[in-house]
């Protein structure tokens, strides 16, 4: 017998799977026109980001719907509300493409320099903490889930390393000032996808586990 | 979070002749908060409710074992005064049965039998007072005298809980009180059991879980005669430990 | 919904049909039902009514002293037994002047009833200050007289035949063209008890018999039957024995009414030896007959109030009994009081049982206690429709309007009180 709640809470992690195939998509894409400094997928990206925002409107109508009319509870309450929260997750993970494809347009504008090859890692790394945050919430397992989370200290590490380089970059040679602070800007956007993807993550746990891990490295201190 | 226990029930098992309703049921009420007992139909709840104040005495065949205790003292020992003990404990019915006498003396008749009032004023404070604390004095004040069945379901319900309180019972015990009731009427008691609950210890069976929800702070979830879970209600409800909990509140069943 | 085609329509027409056919074979058999009480009635009280009006004959009479009072005493207990039959015969002479032979003389007086007597004797104490007038005074007439005014005494048959002579009819003739025959309301009909004589037998006696009779009968069997009922229902265990007494007692309800009257003979009169005839033994045989009938309708009449109220009362803490009483009876009135109209009407109209303790005989006086001997209505009616005399025929009648009119009054307080009950569920 399928419970009347259950067509609902397929459509919204329907929507949420689309969200997350098109924020991983797109910050492909705003990659992929960073290091090609290519215009116009720059331009694309930003076109591709409204279609998130779309879908993360059309999630806040689904997740209201269902809890004023199915009143769900336990798992079904928690797979709701972390539902919400991973979209807003996403969405945001949108808006970070767009700043990256930003810069994207920036950089081509200008004297083109090599590109931090520690930014390309950095990159990677954000790419592949999506992926797999993602992969948890498709799965709904909260083992993969945790693996995500240990992977976030090396990035902020990496971050660190991009800016200081940059920085160093700049005090060296401040004819480039300006691609270096997009570099940077750039690191700082995939360090805040890592974390968003996190967020992911720790919803993930929460849906399945009822724990809630969040801002655990604060609390701890 | 600790709290004082009202209610104990070690190793209670209940027959109705050779049917087993109830098995090995233990079970914590706590004193002056809401306990709601959820399940499927059938699986003993208010079975378990009507042992408290030994309604189940009345069936024919109906034998109880193990122990319950009120405040300590067994419910079920030999020296029990079971007229006494119902004097202790309310009991509020799914359909409201209010005596076919006048609204005063429905709720005048539970003190008059148990002399809890020696002039007529003390029991006229009596009347007036639980019918202000079940939030109907404002809607009688002015037809004391008229039929107890003149009023309208929610009233005749809350004329209910008043003729309970009026003996000013420890524990009042509530087999699905809102089941026969309209949203309103329904919304009217229960927040009348929230402002209860600061005097009385209240246990309430019912259907709804969103109301359970809503307003207990234990909950019990009876299933086929066992206590398969109980616990804090935002617990059970956010997180239930047992899968069958977990099932029956999601609606996977039941 | 499908089209109503032709089939369903002949389906309908048969049904309305066979509607209207039911409903006038029920209306036929009330109409029926109702002629025939109408009928019954009737006849009742066609022959029932005439027996409430009595002839009398107006007189002079002289009071005379020396006759009633010759010591000039006043003694009322010596008064009562001065020949006032002898002054009745002398004013009742003085009318007819011309009758001289003594055998005239008796037949003349012989239209008076005895009772005349008595009546002038009751008036003379009651005036004693009339003693030494001549008074107007009013003589019931005897009984054949009465028949024979009505049209019912036979003028038509031949005087051998009949019980007056065509000397007698003569002198009433006379007296009935001067004006001096009324006929008024008889209220010793309802004044006196029984009498040989027709024209002074009244239904007191056995009205007073069948009130102290069943007033015994109420007061066992109702606390008797009622308290049965609420031990049975509410606080007996439910065994074989309690199922066992249940089907006695519906069985018992059966019993037709004269076992009853032989179970009172061989035990309240041959064991315990209790007065015959009287009502206080009567009351206690159809107690016994009415209480299966009581024991019935009130364990119907508790077992229909609700469980809610028994669970309400109980909850609250009140006891078993204290359930009972305060709200299970109160409720079952109704039905509990129905029970009893049944049985009290049954008991009313009940003479076998009566017959056989003994409450046949001819009692004169009016009992006033139910240990004194007396009768009861239906038996009097009984007895009345055996006499040979014609006059008991509209006797006979009346004494049933009273009873009926006895059921109706029971009926009336009954239902009045039923309805006091209903009011408060």
């Amino acid at each position: 017998m399928t419970r009347p709640v259950e067509p609902a809470l397929g459509a919204l992690r329907d929507q949420l799977l689309r969200m997350g195939s098109l924020a991983e998509a797109i910050l492909e894409k705003s990659l992929q026109s960073l290091w090609r400094r290519d215009l116009a997928l720059a331009r694309e990206v930003k076109i591709d980001d409204l279609e998130i925002d779309r879908l993360d409107i059309a999630v806040d109508d689904m997740v209201l719907r269902i809890l004023a009319t199915q009143a769900p509870v336990a798992d079904d309450l928690r797979n709701v509300i972390a539902g919400k929260m991973i979209a807003s997750d996403i969405e945001r993970i949108g808006d970070l493409a767009r700043n990256i494809a930003k810069s994207a347009e920036r950089l081509a504008a200008r004297a083109s320099i090599e590109t931090p090859p520690k930014l390309r890692t950095l990159a990677d790394e954000a790419q592949r903490i999506l992926r797999r945050a993602l992969d948890a919430f498709a799965e709904s397992d909260p083992n993969r889930a945790s693996a995500v989370l240990d992977d976030d200290d090396q990035v902020d590490a990496d971050e660190d390393a991009v800016i200081r380089t940059a920085i160093q970059e700049i005090a060296s040679h401040p004819e480039f000032t300006a691609q270096e602070v997009d570099f940077i800007l750039v690191a700082k956007n995939l360090e805040r996808v890592a974390d968003h993807a996190t967020n992911i993550a720790e919803d993930v746990i929460l849906a399945t586990q009822a724990r809630n891990v969040k801002h655990a490295s604060k609390l701890a201190v | 979070m600790r709290f004082l226990t009202k209610i104990t029930s070690r190793g209670v098992n209940v027959f109705y002749a050779e049917k087993q309703a109830l098995f090995d049921v233990n079970l914590d009420i706590p004193k002056n908060q809401v306990t709601a007992l959820i399940g499927p139909s059938g699986c003993g709840k208010s079975t378990f409710l009507r042992c408290i104040n030994r309604m189940n005495d009345v069936i024919v065949g109906c034998r109880v074992e193990g122990k319950l205790t009120l405040d300590g003292a067994d419910i079920y020992a030999d020296d029990v005064d079971v007229v006494a003990l119902r004097a202790r404990v309310g009991m509020v019915f799914q359909k409201p049965n209010p005596f076919p006498k006048s609204i005063y003396e429905n709720v005048a008749y539970g003190p008059r039998i148990h002399g809890l009032a020696s002039t007529r004023a003390d029991l006229d404070e009596i009347v007036i007072r639980s019918l202000e604390r079940a939030g109907l004095f404002g809607e009688v004040k002015d037809r004391l005298h008229d039929a107890g069945t003149s009023l309208s379901g929610g009233q005749q319900q809350r004329l209910c809980i008043a003729r309970a309180i009026a003996v000013s019972p420890d524990l009042i015990l509530m087999d699905e009180p809102c089941s026969a009731l309209d949203p309103i009427a329904t919304a009217r008691i229960e927040e009348l059991i929230a402002e209860l609950r600061e005097s009385f210890t209240i246990v309430i069976v019912t259907h709804s879980m969103q109301q359970a929800a809503r307003v207990s702070q234990t909950t019990a979830f009876f299933h086929l005669g066992h206590v398969v879970e109980c616990g804090d209600t935002a617990q059970i409800f956010t997180d239930p430990h047992e899968k069958r909990t977990r099932d029956y509140i999601t609606g996977r069943f039941g | 919904m499908s089209e109503f085609g032709a089939a369903q329509h002949a389906l309908l027409r048969k049904r309305y049909a066979s509607e209207k056919r039911f409903r006038r074979v029920g209306g036929a058999a009330v109409l029926t039902a109702l002629a025939a009480l109408a009928l019954l009635l009737g006849s009742v009280l066609w022959r029932g009514v005439p027996a409430f009006f009595e002839q009398r004959v107006r007189l002079e009479v002289l009071l005379d002293e020396a006759v009633i009072d010759p010591d000039g005493l006043r003694d009322p207990i010596s008064m009562a037994e001065a020949n006032y039959a002898g002054l009745l015969k002398d004013a009742l002479a003085a009318q007819f002047p011309e009758v001289s032979g003594r055998s005239e003389k008796r037949a003349l007086v012989a239209l008076l009833s005895a009772g005349a007597a008595y009546d002038l004797s009751d008036y003379v104490r009651a005036n004693p200050s009339q003693i030494g007038q001549t008074i107007s005074f009013e003589a019931l007439l005897s009984d054949e007289v009465d028949l024979l005014l009505r049209g019912a005494g036979g003028r038509e048959v031949a005087e051998g035949t009949r019980r007056l002579s065509d000397a007698q009819l003569g002198f009433i003739d006379a007296l009935a063209e001067r004006g001096l025959v009324r006929h008024a309301f008889a209220v010793r009909m309802l004044q006196t008890g029984d009498s040989r004589e027709p024209e002074l037998a009244g239904v007191l006696g056995a009205s007073a018999g069948s009130f102290w009779t069943l007033l015994t009968t109420l007061a066992l069997s109702f606390p008797l039957g009622v308290a049965a009922a609420i031990y049975l229902e509410e606080l007996a265990p439910k065994n074989r024995w309690t199922d066992l007494i249940e089907v006695n007692i519906n069985n018992l309800a059966a019993v037709p009414s004269i076992v009853f009257g032989l179970l009172g003979l061989a035990i309240f009169l041959g064991f315990f030896g209790l007065p015959r005839s009287a009502p206080f033994v009567g009351g206690m045989v159809l107690a016994l007959m009415m209480l299966p009938t009581v024991i019935i309708a009130s364990r119907a009449a508790v077992r229909a109030v609700p469980p809610s109220i028994r669970e309400a009362a109980l909850a609250i803490g009140a006891s078993q009994l204290q359930t009972v009483f305060h709200h299970v009876l109160p409720l079952a009135m109704p039905g509990i009081l129905t029970g009893t109209i049944i049985g009290m009407a049954r008991a009313l109209g009940e003479t076998a049982p009566l017959l056989m303790i003994g409450m046949v005989a001819f009692i004169v006086d009016v009992p006033s206690g139910p240990l004194e001997p007396a009768t009861a209505l239906p038996v009097q009616i009984y007895l009345w429709a055996e006499s040979a005399e014609r006059a008991f025929v509209a006797r006979t009648s009346a004494a049933i309007l009273v009873l009926l009119a006895f059921l109706v009054l029971m009926n009336l307080t009954a239902v009045l009180l039923r309805n006091r009950f209903e009011r408060r569920w």
